[in-house]
């Protein structure tokens, strides 16, 4: 079989002709993610409030928000969340698969569907449905013989919603390890078990390691998830009681579209932006494999 | 090496033209879309007569009151009225809900074709003024004795410097159908059963409180999940403890104005007070103001302090025991005095090119032929009501107090107006004070500085 490199360039040495090939996509992500990036960050410079003329500003929006003991608050509902969207669920997740393992489970197909299904619903409907399950008078407080207003309660309302956040990421975690345990060589359970390997030893030196992209793309997108989570708050609480359910993203959004402040929104936004940029490289360095 | 020299390449070259795409616009952002300040000054009050000889003309209006719904279905019939009078012009209305309209009226008026006619609220009016994307009224006013028309406490913030800031001064921005109007409603069958009549005095309204609370009915009923409902309460509190001309000079920014006030924080105390002798309910922050509503009109509840916006659904639950009065002054017979304002001003963009017909309409409907469609509407009307108009009992309780509040110069508009983020400031620390996680008087200093921060221009 004969190649047809570039003529300059030896055999598997990557063509110009791809640069072509990466064009069209190139162009998209460009046009509708790296220019509103570009734009983002060109808005963060100024003080402007939508419509007048705006003042440019330089740096003053980033450094009001470094000053700002308010937004700590913001980012610390986000470490909260982060627990509820991406502890819990990649915890959860895990758990159930490592027990799927030991023995075939019959109607798994059936759970499995029955705990993605969440992914599927928009999350306004999710919002409202929970919503009516944690009122004093919702199917929370039946079940727990309680009257309490979750959603009202300032040590609560936080809790409730990661809770939600739980719910809704559980499946798709199990979804991604049902899917990477099943390119496990079943040949090293068997190894491991004729070696007597105890359950955990089994989870801990075969599925984990096994696992080991799976679970950094979970991590990633419930990481991720936890960082951006606007939808749920704005639905259930408007980041209330207090601001007690305030987040980064909610904040955003107010600044932008209801004070008139889009250069501070902005600048709130790439600091937003820079942040999961950063927590998703860290989180793709530490789930490489160990050289 | 070479590869990541090379990407580090693509990478520049990407930012590159993203920045020669960006640059292809103005770089300055709103410098594009800004209307223009100065409008030719020769206006004309057009007759019924010509507007006739005008040929067939199309008006375009946009607002917040969807289709359907009560002021949405008054002004369809409004515009239909006034089709009929004069069937060459044809007004075409396009309607979103206020949270889509209030993010997106900015731009809708920057817009080349904007419409020619705007609703517009006192926050949205702060940036679209000193934008320019609206059209002084002042000839108009002139010309159509619009002044005549609303009790000065109204007028005050339908005026705006150009900056937008200060209110009460500069030029009319809006004009306007009708109003709205917080206070009490009552049930009147829960009132006489606890044996107690409407309270004359705030001291009779506290005890009338108490006796509900020791009978076992819940005093004042409250869902304020969504944070603005208890706003409502707070502001009503305050037309009691301080007096209305403090508030007023406070909302429209006149200079050295304070919310640290004795009355106002003595209103937040007076709130945090009814949270804790149970005069609310026990979870109002965790339950949807629709949900609370649906419970007052099932009987639980003495009172619920909301809008006349509400006249409609109230009435339907308690039918003829749905009472309204505003919250009695702290001695009998003194001025009455309540949250209210315009429903709902409306602006001519700065871009129409029928202005004189656009005041016209909005001459129309605001005038007397439009009054009886738009109470029917749910609007509170400023002219008189024809003779042998009929009404709910709630809404005429209603009409009622509004008449005092107008009589007395009483109304002092909705807290949320002073600056464009006052409610994200103020409405969940109101949830705080409510829950003793925030002093009243931390609560006024937390308010005021918003206020400070949006009048030193930050």
């Amino acid at each position: 079989m004969t190649t047809t490199p570039g003529r300059d360039a030896p055999p598997g040495e990557p063509r110009r002709i791809a640069y072509l090939y990466l064009l069209p996509g190139l162009l998209l992500t460009s046009l509708f993610v790296l220019l509103p990036l570009i734009h983002t960050g060109w808005l963060s410079l100024f003080q402007w409030d939508g419509a007048s003329v705006g003042q440019w500003v330089g740096l003053a929006n980033y450094e009001k928000i470094f000053a700002a003991a308010r937004l700590r608050e913001l980012f610390l509902h986000s470490a909260v969340l982060i627990v509820f969207y991406s502890v819990i669920p990649v915890g959860l997740g895990l758990f159930i698969t490592a027990l799927m393992t030991r023995r075939p489970v019959r109607g798994m197909t059936a759970y499995r569907t029955v705990l993605f299904v969440p992914q599927s619903v928009s999350l306004v409907v999710i919002a409202v449905a929970w919503q009516w399950m944690y009122a004093p008078n919702g199917i929370v407080n039946a079940v727990l013989g309680t009257r309490r207003a979750w959603l009202g309660d300032f040590g609560w309302a936080l809790p409730a919603i990661g809770l939600i956040g739980s719910w809704l990421l559980t499946g798709l975690c199990l979804v991604l390890f049902v899917a990477g345990i099943q390119k496990i060589d079943p040949e090293l359970y068997a190894a491991a078990r004729i070696d007597g390997a105890s359950p955990v030893d089994e989870f801990r030196y075969v599925t984990l390691p096994g696992l080991r992209a799976e679970i950094s793309v979970a991590v990633t997108l419930t990481v991720v998830a936890g960082l951006r989570s606007f939808d749920l708050v704005y639905v259930l609480t408007k980041g209330g009681p207090g601001t007690s359910t305030s987040v980064p993203g909610l904040e955003i959004f107010e600044r932008a579209f209801s004070r008139g402040q889009v250069g501070s929104a902005s600048s709130l936004a790439v600091v937003l932006t820079v942040l999961i940029f950063a927590i998703t490289a860290l989180i793709g360095r530490l789930s490489k494999e160990p050289a | 090496m070479k590869e990541q020299r090379r990407r580090l390449g693509a990478g520049a070259a990407i930012l590159a033209a993203s920045l020669a795409v960006g640059a292809c616009s103005s770089l300055t952002p709103g410098s594009s879309s800004a209307g223009k300040p100065d409008q030719p000054a020769t206006i004309k009050k057009l007759t019924p007569d010509e507007v006739r000889a005008l040929g067939d003309v199309t008006l375009t209006m946009t607002d917040f009151d969807p289709a359907g719904q009560g002021l949405g279905a008054a002004l369809d019939k409004l515009v239909a009225q006034f089709h009929a009078a004069y069937p060459n012009v044809t007004v075409h209305r396009t309607s979103k809900d206020f949270n889509s309209y209030s993010k997106t009226i900015k731009l809708t008026l920057s817009e080349a074709d904007a419409p020619d006619i705007a609703q517009a609220n006192v926050v949205m009016a702060r940036t679209l003024v000193p934008a320019g994307l609206v059209r002084p009224l002042d000839g108009y006013y002139d010309a159509y004795a619009w002044r005549s028309r609303y009790p000065s406490s109204v007028l005050d913030l339908l005026r705006a410097k150009p900056d937008g800031k200060t209110l009460g001064d500069g030029k009319y921005w809006g004009q306007a159908i009708g109003g709205n109007m917080v206070g009490v409603y009552y049930n009147a069958a829960t009132l006489k059963k606890l044996g107690l009549s409407v309270p004359r005095t705030y001291g009779e309204f506290e005890r009338d409180l108490q006796v509900a609370k020791d009978n076992d009915v819940l005093p004042v009923q409250l869902g304020n999940l969504e944070q603005w409902p208890a706003n409502h309460v707070l502001s009503t509190l305050m037309n009691v403890t301080e007096d209305p001309q403090v508030v007023r000079d406070w909302i429209r920014g006149k200079p050295g104005a304070t919310f640290e006030t004795p009355g106002i924080v003595a209103a937040a105390q007076t709130l945090r007070d009814w949270e804790q002798k149970g005069y609310l309910p026990a979870n109002a922050n965790g339950v949807t103001n629709d949900r609370s509503i649906a419970d007052f009109g099932a009987g639980q509840g003495l009172f619920y302090i909301t809008g006349s916006w509400q006249i409609p659904r109230i009435s339907a639950a308690l039918k003829d025991d749905g009472g309204f009065f505003l919250l009695p002054p702290k001695t009998a017979g003194g001025p009455a005095a309540a949250t209210g304002w315009l429903a709902n001003p409306y602006t001519i963009s700065a871009k129409s090119r029928k202005a004189d017909l656009a005041a016209f309409f909005l001459d129309y409907l605001g005038g007397p032929a439009g009054t009886t469609t738009a109470v029917a509407g749910g609007f509170l009307p400023f002219g008189d009501l024809p003779a042998g108009f009929r009404q709910s009992r709630t809404a005429s309780d209603v009409t009622a107090a509004w008449r005092a509040a107008i009589k007395d110069n009483g109304l002092v508009p909705y807290l949320d107006f002073a600056t464009p983020s006052l409610g994200d400031a103020a409405f969940p620390a109101i949830q705080s004070v409510m829950a003793g996680k925030l002093q009243p008087t931390a609560f006024a200093h937390t308010v005021q500085e918003n206020w400070n921060d949006y009048h030193s221009g930050s």
